[in-house]
C-alpha cells in the first residue's frame, strides 16, 4: 500500500498540466515572462509557446545553441540556466520520461539582468553603422524581454522544480551553464534603482556565508548560496554589467578566501585558490558561468575548511609541507627543496609526512596537481599538452595517465563532462 | 544570390558555420551582415522575419565550395 507521502506525489504528478498552465500565466501577468513547452521523441517538438515575438525568439534560442545545450541536459532533472551572445537569460528542466506525460521540456524566458544591456547594444550596433531599420528591429524584440534580478530569475528556476517534480530544491541545487562556445553580449549600465533594502539583507547574507565558510558548514553555504553576491553587482563600472558582476565576484572571491584563512585553510593554499578563481572569474563571460563558477568556488573553500577542522591534527611542519606544495605546484617541485623550505631532512620529512597524511609526498603533490588541472580543465580554454606542461609533468601521457588513476576519467572526458552539463565539480 | 522564401533561418545558418569563408548578406539598406558574426546572426534572424527586407537582400559567398554547399538556400533563377 502506498504510504500517505507517494499518493500526494502521485497525484501531484497526474495533475501536472493544470499546475504548469497555473505558472504559465502567473509568469505572464506577474513578470510578462514566456513559458516554453517542449516534446522530445527523437526530435524536438514546440508543444506551446507564451512568449512575444516567439518565432524570433525560438529562432534565437537555436542559433545561441541554447537548444542543444537544453536538450543535452536531459538526464539532470534539475533547472538549468543558460544565456545567449545577447545577454539573454532562459532557464529549462525536464520532466521525469518514466511519468505518464513522457519527456517534455519546460523553459522559461528569456529575461535580461539589467535594462542597459539593452542601451548597450544599441550603442554597439549604432558603432557598426548598421542602418536604423535592422537597428530597431532586433531592439524592438528585446525591448520586450523582462528584466529581472538574477535572484527573482533563480527563484523562478527552483519554483519550475517545484512545479514538475513536487520537491523542493534551493538555488544551489540549479545548473549553471559554464562557458560554452556563446559569443558574448555587448554589455550595459546598471539600472538605477534604490538599493538600500537590498543592501542591509547582502551584508547580513554575506555575514552567514563567511561564517559557514570559516567553520566549514557545507551545507550552510549551500543554503545561504545565491542570496548575496549576484543579487546586485557592484556598480563601480556602470556601463558594463558583465564587469560589475565579474569585479562583484572577485571580491567575493577575496572575501572567501580570507574566511577560509580565519577557519584554518593554511594562506598559501588560500592565496593560490584565490588565484585560480580570480583568473576563471576573469575569463568568464556569460551570467550563468559565473553563478557557476561561484558555487565551485564557494564549496571548494568550505570543504577545505571543514576537511582541516575535521580531520586529523597534522603538525606546523606538514602543514607547512602542504601549503608549500600548494604554492608551488607550478614549479619542479623536488623533495630537497621542500626539505629545505620546511627544514627537516628530506628522510625525516618523507617519514614525518607519510605517517601524518596517510600518504606519500609524492603521491600528495600528483592529487594536488590533479585538483589543479581539473579546474583549469573546466574553467579555461588551455589545451591538455599545455596544462600538462604547465603542472611540469614529464609528458602529456604521463599527466593523463595520472589524472585518470586519480579521477578515474581521461583529462579529455573530464572536460567534456564539466563544460557539457554546467558543471558540477 | 536572393534567397528563396521560408528558409529556416537555424538550418541556413548551421550551414554557414560549416563555410570555408565568409558568408554575407546584404540588405538594400546598405547593411552588410557577416553570417559567422555572433551579433550579425541575430540581425539576420530578425531581418528574415521582415519579409520586405530579406527579399531584397542578397547572400554572397566569397568561395564557390560555399555558394555549392549554399544552394539549397538561393531562389532558383
Amino acid at each position: 500500500m502506498d504510504s500517505e507521502e507517494n499518493v500526494i506525489k502521485n497525484n501531484w504528478v497526474g495533475d501536472l498540466g493544470r499546475r504548469t498552465l497555473l505558472f504559465t500565466q502567473l509568469l505572464r501577468s506577474a513578470y510578462r515572462i514566456g513559458t516554453w513547452c517542449f516534446g522530445y521523441d527523437g526530435q524536438v517538438t514546440l508543444f506551446n509557446a507564451t512568449s512575444e515575438h516567439k518565432d524570433i525568439l525560438y529562432t534565437f534560442l537555436e542559433i545561441s545553441g541554447g537548444l542543444d545545450y537544453i536538450m543535452g541536459s536531459q538526464d539532470i532533472q534539475r533547472p538549468v540556466f543558460f544565456s545567449d551572445a545577447l545577454g539573454c537569460v532562459w532557464v529549462g528542466e525536464w520532466t521525469d520520461p518514466e511519468q505518464e506525460f513522457g519527456n517534455l521540456l519546460f523553459v522559461l524566458g528569456p529575461v535580461m539582468y539589467g535594462t542597459n544591456t539593452l542601451r548597450n547594444l544599441d550603442h554597439a550596433l549604432s558603432s557598426q553603422h548598421y542602418s536604423k531599420t535592422i537597428r530597431e528591429a532586433l531592439l524592438t524584440v528585446l525591448g520586450d524581454v523582462p528584466v529581472l534580478e538574477p535572484n527573482t530569475f533563480m527563484s523562478l528556476g527552483v519554483m519550475l522544480h517545484c512545479i514538475l517534480t513536487g520537491d523542493e530544491i534551493s538555488m544551489a541545487d540549479c545548473v549553471y551553464q559554464s562557458e560554452q562556445t556563446v559569443g558574448r553580449s555587448k554589455p550595459g549600465e546598471e539600472e538605477d534603482e534604490s538599493a538600500s533594502g537590498y543592501e542591509q539583507n547582502a551584508q547580513a547574507m554575506e555575514a552567514l556565508i563567511m561564517r559557514a565558510v570559516r567553520e566549514g558548514d557545507v551545507e550552510g553555504v549551500k543554503r545561504y548560496h545565491g542570496k548575496k553576491w549576484l543579487g546586485k553587482p557592484l556598480e563601480v563600472n556602470i556601463q558594463n554589467p558583465m564587469r560589475d558582476m565579474q569585479d562583484t565576484m572577485i571580491v567575493f572571491i577575496a572575501l572567501c578566501s580570507r574566511a577560509a584563512m580565519e577557519g584554518g585553510l593554511p594562506a598559501r593554499t588560500a592565496k593560490l585558490l584565490e588565484q585560480q578563481y580570480m583568473s576563471a572569474a576573469e575569463a568568464t563571460r556569460i551570467p550563468t558561468a559565473l553563478t557557476d563558477l561561484s558555487m565551485k568556488m564557494l564549496l571548494d573553500f568550505t570543504q577545505r575548511v571543514q576537511k582541516i577542522r575535521m580531520g586529523p591534527q597534522l603538525s606546523k611542519p606538514i602543514m607547512d609541507c602542504c601549503a608549500y606544495v600548494q604554492a608551488n605546484l607550478l614549479t619542479d617541485l623536488e623533495l630537497k627543496t621542500i626539505a629545505r623550505e620546511i627544514g627537516y631532512s628530506e628522510y625525516y620529512l618523507t617519514k614525518k609526512f607519510t605517517a601524518e597524511m596517510g600518504m606519500k609526498l609524492g603521491e600528495y603533490i600528483k592529487r594536488q596537481k590533479v585538483e589543479y588541472a581539473k579546474i583549469l580543465l573546466a574553467e579555461s580554454d588551455k589545451g591538455v599538452q599545455e596544462i600538462s606542461d604547465l603542472l611540469r609533468f614529464s609528458s602529456r601521457n604521463y599527466f593523463s595517465a595520472v589524472f585518470q588513476t586519480v579521477e578515474g576519467v581521461t583529462p579529455a572526458a573530464y572536460r567534456a563532462e564539466h563544460t557539457k552539463k554546467g558543471g558540477e565539480q | 544570390m536572393k534567397l528563396r522564401e521560408n528558409v529556416t533561418v537555424a538550418e541556413l545558418l548551421r550551414q554557414v558555420r560549416l563555410c570555408r569563408d565568409e558568408v554575407e548578406f546584404r540588405t538594400p539598406e546598405g547593411d552588410c551582415l557577416n553570417l559567422k558574426s555572433e551579433l550579425s546572426k541575430y540581425l539576420f534572424a530578425v531581418i528574415c522575419e521582415k519579409r520586405e527586407l530579406m527579399e531584397q537582400g542578397t547572400l554572397n559567398c566569397k568561395n564557390e565550395e560555399d555558394r555549392q554547399a549554399l544552394m539549397a538556400y538561393f531562389e532558383e533563377m
